[in-house]
């Protein structure tokens, strides 16, 4: 095994040569041209080959800096030119081995690389305010205690029909959507229900009409967080070859 | 585009989405799914975070 083995980190159709941020380990990035251009930098075989990479992902600090490298870098593209960026710890032997894939996969590659073009990614997550009716005081008798119970159920409900209102409503204004689980709440300290986590995949020239939709759905039951614009992390599948 | 964007976002896209490429990766995960060990590592590593929660960056 050599000592160093290449990282790919998206794949576009970016000039060359273009300005890149510095990648993982503030390695220099550059370009594999094989018609298809592969964003890549070298990393060190010993922490990124399947053993160590096993124990690595496990690890939080780790995690967090690779995906803030590859992050950093797939915005550095995106900018320029139309990108499909690849799921974190996508590595090579060698420059041959992007080569190769370029070259098996472009049909597919430029199937993604149309569908995201023109295009952005939007994260939207709508938040039940604090557990609906949780802080009320325990009631005294049973009936009033039944009754605390119902208007509790309608909240939940209610602000889970919010949530499926409002993705309904940016459906229609995107190409395309994902819907994510639930975020962990020790990473994201969110409080209240996490009812809708989900990217949505926008036309830029409806970006505006987008946000001010998503804006105006706001209701009192719930809040809405808007995130992006995204590289099109969440729309780049290849189609099976 | 902004660069400070929440971990925890970050993560739902770059472990379970990005092109998934099989086959001609030196390092096969293969039989392992990413976001499988992606939850292993958010569980495990946060317990350790939660013991020394300076010096990570979780917004």
């Amino acid at each position: 095994m050599p000592d160093e083995i290449i990282y790919l980190y998206a794949v576009t159709v970016a000039p060359d040569p273009i300005d890149l941020p510095a990648g993982i380990g503030d390695r220099p990035v550059w370009l594999v041209d094989d018609g298809l251009r592969g964003v890549v930098s070298a990393v060190p075989e010993w922490e990124f080959n399947e053993v160590a990479l096993r124990r690595n992902l496990e690890n939080l600090d780790w995690l967090a800096t690779v995906a803030r490298s590859h992050h950093r870098v797939v915005e550095g593209v995106v900018t320029v030119a139309p990108t499909a960026p690849m799921r974190i710890c996508t590595v090579y032997r060698d420059e041959a081995g992007v080569r190769r894939l370029l070259k098996e996969k472009e049909r597919a590659l430029n199937d993604v690389l149309r569908r995201v073009s023109g295009r952005r990614e939007w994260g939207v997550k709508v938040y039940g305010s604090a557990e609906a009716g949780d802080d009320e005081p325990l009631p005294e008798t049973g009936t009033a205690y039944m009754r605390q119970l119902q208007s509790r159920r309608r909240k939940v409900a209610d602000q889970a029909s919010q949530g499926e209102r409002i993705h309904a409503r940016m459906r229609e204004l995107s190409v395309a959507s994902r819907r994510y689980p639930e975020q962990d709440r020790r990473l994201s300290q969110h409080s209240g229900r996490m009812l809708l986590n989900a990217a949505y995949l926008v036309e830029t020239t409806k970006e505006k009409a987008f946000i001010d939709s998503l804006e105006s759905s706001a209701a009192t039951s719930v809040r809405v967080q808007i995130t992006g614009p995204w590289a099109p992390y969440s729309f780049v599948q290849l189609a099976e070859t | 585009m902004s660069s400070d964007v929440a971990l925890v976002d970050l993560l739902d896209r770059l472990l379970g989405e990005g092109v998934v490429i099989r086959g001609d990766v030196v390092i096969s995960l293969a039989g392992v799914d990413l976001v499988q060990i992606s939850l292993g590592a958010l569980l495990t590593s946060v317990d350790t975070m939660m013991e020394r929660p300076a010096e990570l960056e979780i917004s």
